[in-house]
């Protein structure tokens, strides 16, 4: 098994860097402004209890990353909050699942403007396509 | 009061004559051929349920037909009663006879296909659908009504043109015919209904166009109009979602995922009309099916 946890530091760091190399990315998020808060849900089974830290936090703007954190759940303050179970962000991470479908398919909850995140819907698409590029070792695959 | 030569060559008004052109009669459609296939549905698929996906289908759209019927007339008094422009009376009169076609279509359907009374509609009616195509619609167009204030009645219309023509018509009602349509075409099942279908579809085309026209119209004139266009959508996406999601089934007759991205293009499509969205629109490019 080679690659990062999901939802660890070292995976966050890895999708910092996926977003800023990908230039489809920088197209697609031309006009989106706001952090995004990626956040799993406790998965005690496979190491993801209450007390580890489950969001990643992207300072996202226009097209750039600025950074992207670790952060317990309740920490989290992005502006959009995405929260879903390991499995379907597992979908999502492998490309299986577009998270806007997720979103509509109530697997995927939102806090924040559901309006804005549709109104660029590409952009939400274009970013969780940037987590296939990180190389990552899911724990139930062990 | 005469027209003006600016109402003269408004798009509201190439739109009412498009209208008068495109006119049909839902007493026309041949529903013979319907009612032997009916049958056979009902008959042939049990464990896909098609039948009864088809009936909750037409339920929401008989439902829908009869909430914009009953709510449009506050609309036709604001324009009237504010002065908003004799192009957009006009049209607004062929939408007010379009929708009671539409519902009259729905109400010949189940009376001589399905062969039930038009109230088995109501038990469709989740509360998502209730809220957006009911409730809410009326809650808006009463307040409409209610509105004697010239400047909140400007307002109050932009609110109701983006319920009324933004969500239940753009998001909700061509999106449904389009996905229903396709998904019986597909199938090459109740040409009658396939039919409908399609009229209905590119008479809701003039409707959204209308609409987009308005906003965008209403916005660029008062700028703090698209906080409520955005509120708006904001309340009632969830309820779109919910009702697309009405059709999840073991064995769906719509493709959901095609229905929801139609949805979601409408939303950005009105959405930039209301100047939310940064993109620029090009209103004059207006896909209206005709």
């Amino acid at each position: 098994m080679t690659g990062h946890r999901p939802f660890s530091s070292e995976w966050a760091e890895a999708f910092k860097d996926a977003i800023e190399a990908d230039a489809s990315y920088m197209t697609a998020a031309a006009k989106w402004t706001w952090p995004v808060a990626l956040v799993l849900q406790a998965a005690p089974e496979l190491g993801y209890p209450d007390s580890v830290a489950g969001g990643v936090e992207l300072s996202l703007d226009r097209g750039r990353c600025h950074s992207a954190q670790l952060r317990a759940r309740d920490a989290v303050t992005a502006p959009f909050i995405l929260t879903a179970p390991y499995a379907v962000w597992k979908s999502v991470v492998r490309g299986e699942l577009d998270p806007l479908v997720g979103v509509t398919r109530g697997k995927i909850t939102v806090q924040g403007s559901l309006a804005t995140l549709m109104m660029h819907a590409k952009s939400a698409s274009a970013l969780c396509a940037c987590a296939r590029a990180i190389p990552t070792a899911f724990p139930d695959e062990g | 009061m005469p027209m003006t030569a600016q109402e003269l060559s408004s798009p509201y008004y190439k739109l009412w004559q498009k209208a008068k052109q495109l006119g049909w009669d839902p007493m026309d459609i041949d529903l013979s051929a319907d009612k032997a296939q009916w049958a056979r549905i009902k008959a042939e698929y049990p464990e896909e349920r098609y039948a009864e996906q088809i009936l909750k289908l037409t339920s929401l759209f008989y439902q829908g037909e009869e909430s914009v019927t009953k709510t449009l007339a506050p609309l036709c008094w604001a324009v009237s009663h504010g002065g908003f422009g004799l192009d957009k009376e006009l049209f607004l009169t062929s939408q007010l006879y379009e929708e009671a076609k539409h519902f009259e279509f729905f109400v010949r359907y189940f009376t001589e296909v399905f062969e039930l009374d038009g109230a088995v509609t109501e038990s469709y009616l989740a509360p998502a659908p209730q809220a957006v195509l009911i409730n809410d619609l009326e809650e808006v167009t009463e307040r409409l009504r209610r509105t004697e204030d010239p400047v909140a009645l400007k307002a109050t219309f932009a609110e109701a043109i983006t319920h009324y023509m933004g969500v239940v018509e753009a998001m909700l009602a061509r999106t449904g015919y389009v996905g229903a349509h396709d998904a019986l075409a597909s199938r090459g099942w109740l040409p009658g209904l396939q039919e409908g279908f399609r009229l209905i579809k590119r008479d809701e085309g003039r409707h959204v166009a209308f609409g987009m026209y308005c906003i965008a119209e209403l916005t660029a004139e008062h700028p703090e109009y698209r906080a409520q266009v955005q509120a708006i959508f904001e309340k009632q996406l969830p309820n779109v979602l919910a009702t697309v999601q009405e059709f999840d089934y073991p064995h769906p007759l719509v493709d959901l995922d095609k229905l929801t991205g139609y949805a979601l293009a409408q939303y950005e499509r009105f959405s930039a009309a209301a100047g939310l969205s940064g993109e620029a629109t090009n209103l004059d490019a207006l896909t209206i099916d005709d």
